[in-house]
């Protein structure tokens, strides 16, 4: 009785605003007053933040990609793709992928990609007459697109959350990141070829030129992104050497950033920082003790009633993801992921895969109507009703979905680099 | 209302300029240690603890400066749909909640400086300095007490306005 009221009450107060750290202490206090146990005991747990391994890399990635987004580096990433992408059939189109996929991953998906790039690129897909509605689709799509590559926010948060290696977890992410992007690109070129959009003719000079202006952050991607693959550094050093390095070429190099912006662009990144960290602060009490409860093995052998078959929990899972990950998805992963990990254990599921499973449905769940936060950053950069953009994200969505089934369905697609990785001394 | 309004901008002033020098601090650090592994293979001994716990500052601040601005993690589906006294009625129970909660954690973490105190370890040495543990750990009810002085500040707006004392103004500061 007790407790359906306290269920009650919390879904209450979670549906009128309240923060979701303040439910998580909340509860965390509750129980473990229940159990007679010192309230100190929850603030043991939130000091674990401070001897997580991997977790300086989340506020230094952060200030990272707020600075990238903040300087003209998105320009000049727009200006670079096009030299080299433009020429092809639906050239915009996959310039748009790809730029915005970089981008996403170095922003740390933090919905940044469809205010800074979505106003330059819309109204040069428009000018190209590719059609509205595919204009509409794309853009909101690629604000969360990139998600699985390095250095994205959730795949780091994942790791930290599901005590998973990061590094394996970017590895892992590679060729499901790369066949969805190829996918998108080939429905592009086709959706321009009908268009009968032929793109520009390609310039060396051009491309020169681009280049030239770019030349340092060119070295970001393959730095970082190589760094990681190849194993010559660990996430928590890319992220050292990135957020500094990013530093000195914007306020040094490119002068993009003056010292005045500093305070507002480290506060602004901070803010995005502190209310991650204190949501999962919060909840390491609560998974704790749900974990001392043994609450995941209660719900796995109820759900091994109804659900025996890996095949089945996956759909469920997949299914379940998609409802939550509406609703926000940092505080998803942290509070979801600790129950989910040791039942998709019971039923054999790799949790690097999982990883992968989560990920995508998240990038998925940022564009599922009706909640989808791409959708609300589309409806208000291009001022279109959120029914307009509903119909128009429908073909990426169902891409998305059947990329879905496919790596939730064939691990290896996760799995057979991270193998070949381990392979190689 | 204006004295409360004066004092919040002045803590909130107070939490950017530690944030902003604890992120440059951050910054450089971590980069210093990435480079001195790599090319003595031996990083300051003391650094690495001492990062972890510029994290922890951090992210309280972060949170902190959050919960004025808004911007904590929460679901805002339902309460965009009213406008008004229901909305401002909405708003005091979430902020009486959030800063009831916010209290009790101040507590608790209180407790646990305490305890944290009287076993008196050290966290790092530089030298001959021994840093003690606890310091680094005033930020637990430093942190939660700011976060309970924004949301009781929150509060007071409300009530304020359900009252009809005055119209919601916007910070000019923030």
């Amino acid at each position: 009785m007790t407790g359906i009221l306290v269920a009650l009450g919390t879904l209450i107060l979670a549906a009128i605003g309240t923060p979701v750290y303040a439910l998580l202490g909340g509860l965390g206090l509750l129980f473990f007053n229940w159990d007679g146990t010192d309230a100190a005991a929850v603030i043991i747990e939130t000091y674990r933040l401070a001897s997580l391994p991997a977790l300086i890399a989340i506020p230094l990635f952060t200030f990272a990609g707020f600075m990238l987004a903040e300087s003209n580096a998105p320009k000049r990433l727009l200006a670079l793709s096009r030299a080299v992408f433009g020429w092809m059939p639906g050239g915009l189109a996959v310039v748009a992928l790809v730029s915005c996929a970089i981008f996403t991953a170095f922003t740390g998906a933090s919905g940044v990609t469809i205010i800074a790039l979505g106003g330059l690129l819309y109204p040069m897909l428009r000018e190209q007459h590719y059609p509205e509605k595919f204009s509409l689709g794309l853009m909101t799509c690629t604000g969360s697109l990139g998600l699985l590559f390095p250095p994205s926010l959730p795949i780091i948060l994942y790791g930290l959350v599901a005590k998973v290696s990061i590094d394996d977890l970017f590895v892992a992410g590679a060729v499901p990141g790369i066949l969805l992007i190829l996918i998108l690109c080939v429905y592009s070129m086709v959706v321009g070829l009908k268009t009968g959009h032929k793109g520009t003719a390609f310039s060396w000079a051009e491309t020169a030129t681009t280049a030239r202006e770019a030349i340092w952050e060119i070295p970001l991607p393959f730095v970082i992104i190589g760094g990681i693959y190849g194993g010559a550094f660990t996430a928590t050093d890319a992220a050292a050497v990135m957020a500094f390095y990013v530093f000195v070429v914007e306020v040094f190099l490119y002068r993009d950033i003056k010292f005045s912006d500093l305070p507002m662009i480290i506060t602004e990144s901070m803010v995005l920082v502190g209310s991650i960290l204190i949501v999962l602060g919060c909840a390491l009490g609560l998974t704790n003790y749900m974990i001392d409860a043994e609450i995941p093995d209660r719900l796995f052998q109820w759900m091994n009633l109804y659900v025996q078959s890996k095949v089945i929990f996956l759909i469920v899972l997949n299914i379940l993801l998609l409802i939550i990950n509406m609703v926000e998805i940092f505080s998803a992963i942290i509070i979801v992921v600790p129950i989910i990990i040791p039942i998709a254990a019971q039923y054999g599921i790799d949790p690097v895969h999982l990883g992968i499973i989560f990920l995508l449905n998240l990038e998925i769940g940022y564009m599922t109507p009706p909640l989808g936060l791409n959708l609300f950053l589309s409806n208000r950069r291009f001022d279109k009703p959120l029914t307009t953009l509903y119909k128009a994200s429908f073909v990426f969505w169902l891409i998305h979905v059947v990329m879905l089934i496919f790596v939730t369905y064939m691990p290896h697609l996760s799995l057979w680099l991270l193998r070949c990785k381990s392979a190689t001394p | 209302m204006n004295a409360l309004k004066a004092l919040e901008r002045r803590v909130l002033s107070v939490e950017k300029a530690i944030l902003i020098v604890f992120v440059v601090l951050m910054v450089f650090l971590a980069f210093l240690q990435v480079v001195l592994r790599g090319a003595f293979s031996a990083g300051l001994l003391w650094a690495d603890s001492f990062l972890k716990h510029l994290v922890l500052w951090v992210g309280f601040l972060g949170a902190s400066v959050a919960a004025h601005e808004d911007k904590q993690f929460a679901m805002d589906a339902v309460t965009r749909l009213f406008q008004g006294k229901i909305a401002a009625a909405l708003e005091l129970v979430v902020a009486l909640f959030t800063a009831g909660v916010s209290i009790l954690l101040t507590r608790a973490s209180w407790t646990f400086l305490e305890m944290e105190r009287e076993a008196a370890s050290v966290l790092f040495s530089i030298g001959h300095w021994h840093a003690p543990t606890w310091i680094f750990e005033v930020i637990l009810p430093g942190g939660f007490g700011l976060l309970s002085f924004h949301y009781g500040v929150k509060a007071l707006r409300a009530a304020a306005e359900l009252a009809g004392f005055s119209a919601p103004e916007e910070d000019a500061s923030a």
